[in-house]
């Protein structure tokens, strides 16, 4: 996986087949938790053919992946009120301590951002396509989503982590590093770094191209 | 029992308008919160690219959250703030709205 450039006015990167795997997978797992099936809600918006979708291989592949992403009681696409999954919770927080308040502000926004959340993680998916290539370009408004898509995939990936502080970040990195809990945790730890860089070549992509206008 | 009511219904009457004083003009915050996932930069970003900040205000602001914990990012009536709450949550910031002063 290479950083974001800048090339003509756009964000490139060059991605192996073996990362957009990867990416996609965990981009279809995010959106299944706000109750989207990407395959599907692709085919809805007219960006992919769900016929000719992938392959279920891809799935068990990654099969750790799902089994550390996933929880049994998930939230159905009919949620209201607080989500029951604290991953889903980090993607549609409260907006108030009053449970009047945060009660009305989900009755109103809840659907649209989860919605919202849902359709950015399968465009990101749409981009990390075989049939696409390697070559990723982005405008500014495609990368800007891409960001988003990406922080909604890493909090999810940390709070599976069990990350709620900055020290539970450290600790963990320790404890990795000395190699005293070594498990597939490890491993999206590893991936929620590489989103992080990957997501740091965009923002100063962005600036870049936003400073050029 | 109509004597009572008499004297209930002036109290009845100055709480809807606190509600609605509340609603419409008291000052509200949409306060960010730290988190241990979210850039720096792109807590900036989003700062400068939502609210329209200079990269400087943007950046004093994000120290805030990130050393004090949280920090008032932007201040408006009830539903300018969840409006703004609703964006930095589309973003994928943790924000709440507090009424600020008395109320």
């Amino acid at each position: 996986m290479d950083a974001f450039r800048v090339v003509a006015g756009k964000l490139e990167t060059i991605i192996e087949d073996d990362e957009r795997e990867v990416l996609a997978h965990l981009a279809s797992e995010v959106a299944e938790l706000l109750g989207i099936d990407v395959a599907q809600r692709a085919g809805e918006l007219g960006l992919f053919d769900d016929a000719s979708g992938p392959s279920s291989d891809v799935e068990d592949q990654w099969e750790e992946i799902t089994r550390a992403l996933q929880m049994a009681d998930t939230d159905g696409p009919e949620m209201v009120g607080p989500p029951a999954d604290p991953a889903v919770e980090r993607l549609l927080p409260p907006v108030s301590e009053d449970p009047a308040i945060d009660d009305e502000y989900r009755r109103l926004t809840q659907t649209g951002l989860r919605m919202r959340k849902g359709d950015r993680l399968v465009r990101f998916w749409v981009y990390l396509q075989p049939e696409n290539g390697p070559l990723l370009r982005l405008n500014a408004g495609q990368a800007e989503e891409f960001m988003a898509a990406i922080t909604d995939i890493r909090l999810v990936v940390g709070q599976r982590l069990g990350i709620e502080t900055s020290d539970d970040l450290e600790s963990l990195r320790l404890q990795f590093q000395l190699g005293e809990e070594p498990d597939q945790r490890a491993g999206l730890l590893q991936i929620s770094d590489v989103l992080a860089w990957w997501q740091e070549s965009l923002i100063s992509g962005l600036q870049m191209l936003g400073d050029a206008h | 029992m109509t004597g009572i009511s008499r004297i209930d219904q002036p109290d009845v009457d100055v709480a809807v308008d606190v509600a609605i004083d509340t609603r419409l003009d008291r000052p509200w915050a949409v306060v960010v919160w730290d988190d241990p996932v979210n850039l720096m930069s792109y807590v900036v970003y989003v700062f400068q690219r939502h609210f329209g900040y200079s990269h400087e205000k943007a950046t004093k602001l994000m120290f805030e959250v990130h050393n004090a914990g949280k920090s008032a990012v932007a201040h408006g009536n009830r539903e300018e703030v969840e409006r703004h709450a609703e964006a930095m949550h589309a973003y994928g910031l943790w924000a709440t709205i507090e009424k600020t002063g008395d109320g």
